[in-house]
């Protein structure tokens, strides 16, 4: 039952427009990015897609997770099929089980084929080619990326059953997203930087042990803890700083899931259709 | 066997009692009608039958099963269709029906089989790989009592289900759920168009504010009405004269009495009476053309009830 809602769940992503319309929002800003790189950095396109192409990635993957996720249940409560589907004998457990997975491994399979096109392109431009222990790594981080998808799939199905308008859903989605997490997480980093007259661009940064209180609220967004991990994993850090091990950033990933995927869930355990 | 049972079924938001004490039976093979003006809690009361809503207190049950506790079970007996198409409008009529087999566990080669027989019942086959997007309303509402027949129920349960549709759709929707409710399905129709009930139920249950405050067959209805209002006349003379309405008048068991040009109302207690008067009218040297007795309809129960 769950593999046939996440193939009828797939099949709707795939009719409307929204991969189609994130790709090529997604090309122009990695052309975008080239170009200004090329031009006004004196930095050539390659070393653009070393250092940048990442970031652009892992923005749009989870750009991508939010907005296939923010109307999965809300889009259909105003479309009136969710009351169909509520009156035949499945389980809530199982069209939540199939709506989660159906566009968790979505996400994560145009992200493993754009990561892969992306990485092998890179070898290929500069001639060199990755190590084994390089692949390894790249991999790992792809499991790792895997996990923030999980976490924005569940943060905006949250969302989804929250609200009664698919406008309202995605609009509070994004904000929290794009304004409120990085607010939260950077906050008491910020603050933390200024008391202790530190500069944002020393080096040192990444052997200083930050307190809790910049630790945690850091911890609470997954686009932080996936760039503390590629520092980790990949050994470089162009938009974060060392402040969470792996083992902090994967643990902090699993708690964001738990609390949003089971506060997801029980709404939509409890979801009454007036 | 018992279709649908509710014990004490209430739902309220907040302040607003929506459904108040709902205590409703209806057997096996019956064809029940819900009636009740906008507002009057029956949406609230379907949603609480299949399980949608939760109610604030009370039970109900599917054959038997509460369809809380046995939700699995009370949802394999029924199909429902709801007041608006809630389709996948991207998929094919195909498609959608495929999907909600599965959801009704029926078995892949089965559904397929079941699918096309119902397409053909509906008349979509034609249609049947067409997107639900480019359906009419009539063919939408075809196809959503088709979903809810997937799976072979033993009870339908239908909102509004002409609402929205041209008269001859209309029609034709009628047509269906009455063929449909003599191959032995118990059909439970909500509405508050009266002719419709009228034309598809034997009996009916009148909802008001949240009350259920009637449940009869039609005829038992019309029947207690006529004993309470008495039976109206209407008596057509080529001429209405003075001594024909005095004559009328005599009659003890008319109650009340009105002329419109050739046209006597008279409202006595019961259609017995109506050879009395017209052999008085014979008397004093009237002439009639036609006789009619007015018997109450639906509406005047409906308004009568719900005043």
């Amino acid at each position: 039952m769950i593999f046939d809602i996440m193939r009828k769940e797939i099949k709707e992503i795939r009719s409307t427009k929204r991969l189609l319309i994130i790709g090529i929002l997604f090309t122009a800003a990695t052309i975008g990015f080239a170009v200004y790189y090329g031009h006004f950095m004196e930095q050539g396109p390659n070393e653009m897609l070393t250092s940048n192409l990442y970031v652009i990635t892992l923005m749009f993957v989870s750009l991508l997770a939010l907005i296939l996720a923010y109307d999965t249940i809300v889009g259909e409560r105003s479309r009136g099929s969710l009351l169909l589907v509520f009156s035949k004998p499945v389980g809530k457990a199982q069209i939540f089980a199939g709506k989660f997975l159906a566009i968790f491994l979505f996400t994560g399979v145009i992200f493993l084929i754009v990561t892969s096109f992306g990485y092998w392109l890179d070898a290929a431009i500069s001639q060199e080619l990755p190590t084994a222990s390089e692949v390894a790594a790249a991999y790992k981080f792809f499991f790792a990326v895997l996990l923030a998808i999980a976490c924005w799939v569940s943060f905006a199905m949250l969302f989804s059953t929250l609200f009664k308008s698919p406008a309202i859903s995605l609009v509070i989605t994004l904000i929290l997203w794009i304004l409120v997490l990085p607010m939260i997480s950077q906050m008491p980093f910020g603050i933390y930087l200024q008391r202790q007259g530190l500069n944002h661009d020393l080096p040192e940064l990444g052997e200083i042990t930050f307190p809790v209180w910049v630790k945690v609220p850091f911890a609470f967004n997954p686009d932080r803890c996936i760039a503390e991990l590629a520092g980790r994993l990949l050994d470089f850090f162009p938009v974060g700083y060392p402040i969470l091990t792996a083992g902090q950033s994967i643990a902090a990933m699993v708690i964001f899931i738990g609390i949003f995927f089971a506060s997801a869930f029980l709404l939509f355990r409890r979801l009454s259709l007036e | 066997m018992k279709a649908i049972e509710t014990e004490g079924l209430t739902k309220k938001f907040g302040r607003l009692v929506a459904v108040d004490d709902l205590n409703l039976t209806i057997e096996e093979g019956d064809t029940f009608g819900f009636l009740g003006p906008n507002g009057a809690g029956k949406t609230t009361t379907i949603k609480m039958l299949i399980g949608l809503l939760r109610p604030t207190r009370g039970t109900a049950r599917i054959f038997g099963h509460d369809i809380f506790r046995q939700g699995e079970a009370a949802k394999k007996s029924f199909g429902f269709v709801p007041d608006f198409y809630g389709f996948y409008d991207s998929f094919t009529a195909v498609e959608n029906l495929e999907f909600f087999a599965t959801l009704s566990q029926i078995p892949k080669k089965e559904g397929k089989e079941r699918i096309f027989e119902l397409l053909k019942f509906f008349g979509l086959e034609e249609r049947a790989n067409s997107k639900v997007r480019e359906f009419s309303h009539g063919m939408k509402q075809r196809l959503v009592i088709a979903q809810a027949l997937l799976s072979r129920p033993r009870l339908l349960i239908l909102d509004e289900p002409t609402v929205g549709l041209d008269p001859r759709a209309q029609f034709e929707i009628r047509e269906l759920i009455k063929g449909i409710s003599k191959n032995g399905v118990t059909t439970f129709i909500s509405s508050h168009l009266l002719f419709e009930v009228e034309d598809m139920c034997q009996k009916v249950g009148i909802i008001n504010q949240g009350k259920l405050i009637k449940v009869d067959s039609i005829e038992n209805l019309k029947g207690e009405i006529r004993a309470k209002t008495g039976v109206e006349v209407r008596i057509e003379c080529e001429e209405v004269t003075q001594e024909i309405i005095e004559a009328v008048k005599k009659i003890e068991e008319v109650l009340d009495l009105r002329v419109e040009g050739k046209i006597i109302w008279a409202k006595v207690k019961s259609s017995a009476i109506t050879p009395t008067i017209t052999t008085a009218i014979v008397n004093a040297a009237g002439r009639i053309k036609r006789v009619e007795e007015h018997t109450p309809s639906l509406e005047d129960i409906f308004l009568k009830l719900t005043e």
